[in-house]
């Protein structure tokens, strides 16, 4: 048998990293896109802020504090990978040298967070479901080792990504310019039809 | 613009039919206690019913309409054969038979609730749970169970497909 905290954080895990619903892969490969191996500093940071925007809302629609359409947040998700994704290419348009551009950091840590409040409640209706009932009193510690679950597969992504960055970068020697065009630009279509078909 | 444009129009059309509509997730959630009193091993199961209707469908048991007031007659057999071919429960290595106590709607009205029972158990020093419920209709189905045992034992199982069995010492 394996402890309730185990439990929770294998599913915040695999929630997270299952490739059947990819859409928060997707939006945390949008988020790495203009970042170097080198950067890992700043990725883990901007992966915390989001971190930091879902746990808020998870934590209060688990607690019934908030209640927000499913339909609305399935809606909203893509829509959020696909402003990041925009928001690459232009930052990206703005420099005119082949160079690292000047980001604007602390606006993408914002965005970050503030999709991550987006994301939460769409991670809310999954722990719901899994909750037991006369539990409520664990609700707490199952949603903390969920959401510890959730963040180390984030950083797994972020890791599988910048290292396939590193590869691009290094080996194949790709310009980093045309790596974010590429990924942004693939993440861009891909949320797009998925906004599409989930319109409320 | 114009890489973005030209991205975005080749993956539209390459991914347009591959993007699952919605994200729906596959949980069982199950609770076994042993209850002293009742010398009992008491069995609360949550499916969801659009799943669980999915499976029986394949099953052939089609329009079954689970906790409506539409429900067909023979709904809750086709449960119970269901349930008996994906979960079992072998006590103190000896296999038992439960009973079908009951069925009720969960509050959200997505799931049906379950309950089993085996009575006549003085105690319990192992138990071994095979759930591979749903696991044959979803790949990413995982089964959560909830032990509550003698001697304040408790515990969770995660099951998921390949590895739907455990046993459980007291």
């Amino acid at each position: 048998m394996q402890s309730e905290f185990q439990t929770y954080l294998k599913l915040g895990f695999t929630h997270i990293s299952d490739l059947n619903g990819y859409d928060h892969i997707l939006f945390i490969i949008a988020l790495c896109a203009i970042y170097r191996l080198v950067e890992w500093k700043k990725v883990a940071i901007l992966v915390t802020a989001f971190t930091i925007g879902h746990s808020v809302t998870l934590a209060l629609a688990a607690l019934n504090i908030v209640k927000v359409s499913a339909t609305w947040i399935e809606f909203l998700i893509p829509v959020t990978i696909f402003l990041t994704a925009i928001y690459n290419v232009l930052v990206h348009k703005f420099d005119h040298q082949e160079k690292l551009f000047e980001r604007k950091v602390n606006v993408n840590y914002l965005f970050a967070m503030g999709f991550g409040l987006i994301h939460g409640l769409g991670f809310s209706n999954f722990l719901r479901s899994m909750l037991m009932p006369g539990e409520e009193s664990r609700l707490v510690s199952q949603l903390l080792a969920f959401n510890i679950g959730v963040e180390l597969g984030q950083l797994s992504i972020v890791a599988f990504i910048l290292v396939a960055s590193f590869i691009a970068f290094n080996l194949l020697r790709v310009k980093q310019r045309e790596w974010n065009l590429f990924i942004s630009g693939a993440a861009a279509g891909i949320s797009l039809i998925m906004a599409l078909e989930r319109l409320p | 613009m114009k890489p973005l444009i030209f991205s975005i129009l080749t993956l539209a059309a390459s991914l347009s039919a591959q993007v699952p509509a919605d994200h729906d997730f596959h949980v069982s959630k199950c609770m076994v206690e042993y209850s002293a009193p009742d010398r009992a091993l008491q069995v609360s199961m949550h499916l969801f019913i659009d799943d669980l209707e999915e499976a029986l469908r394949r099953e052939g048991a089609d329009k079954l309409y689970i906790c409506t007031n539409k429900e067909a007659p023979t709904a809750e057999a086709h449960m119970l054969t269901y349930l008996q071919k994906h979960f079992q429960l072998v006590v103190n290595g000896q296999s038992y038979d439960y009973e079908f106590i009951g069925k009720e709607l969960s509050e959200d009205l997505q799931a049906v609730w379950c309950y089993l029972e085996i009575t006549g158990l003085s105690k319990v020093e192992s138990l071994t749970i095979t759930n591979d419920i749903l696991m044959e209709v979803f790949d990413d189905q995982r089964n959560i169970i909830n032990i509550d045992g003698p001697n304040k034992k408790r515990g969770f199982l995660l099951f998921q497909k390949g590895q739907s069995t455990d046993t459980v010492k007291f």
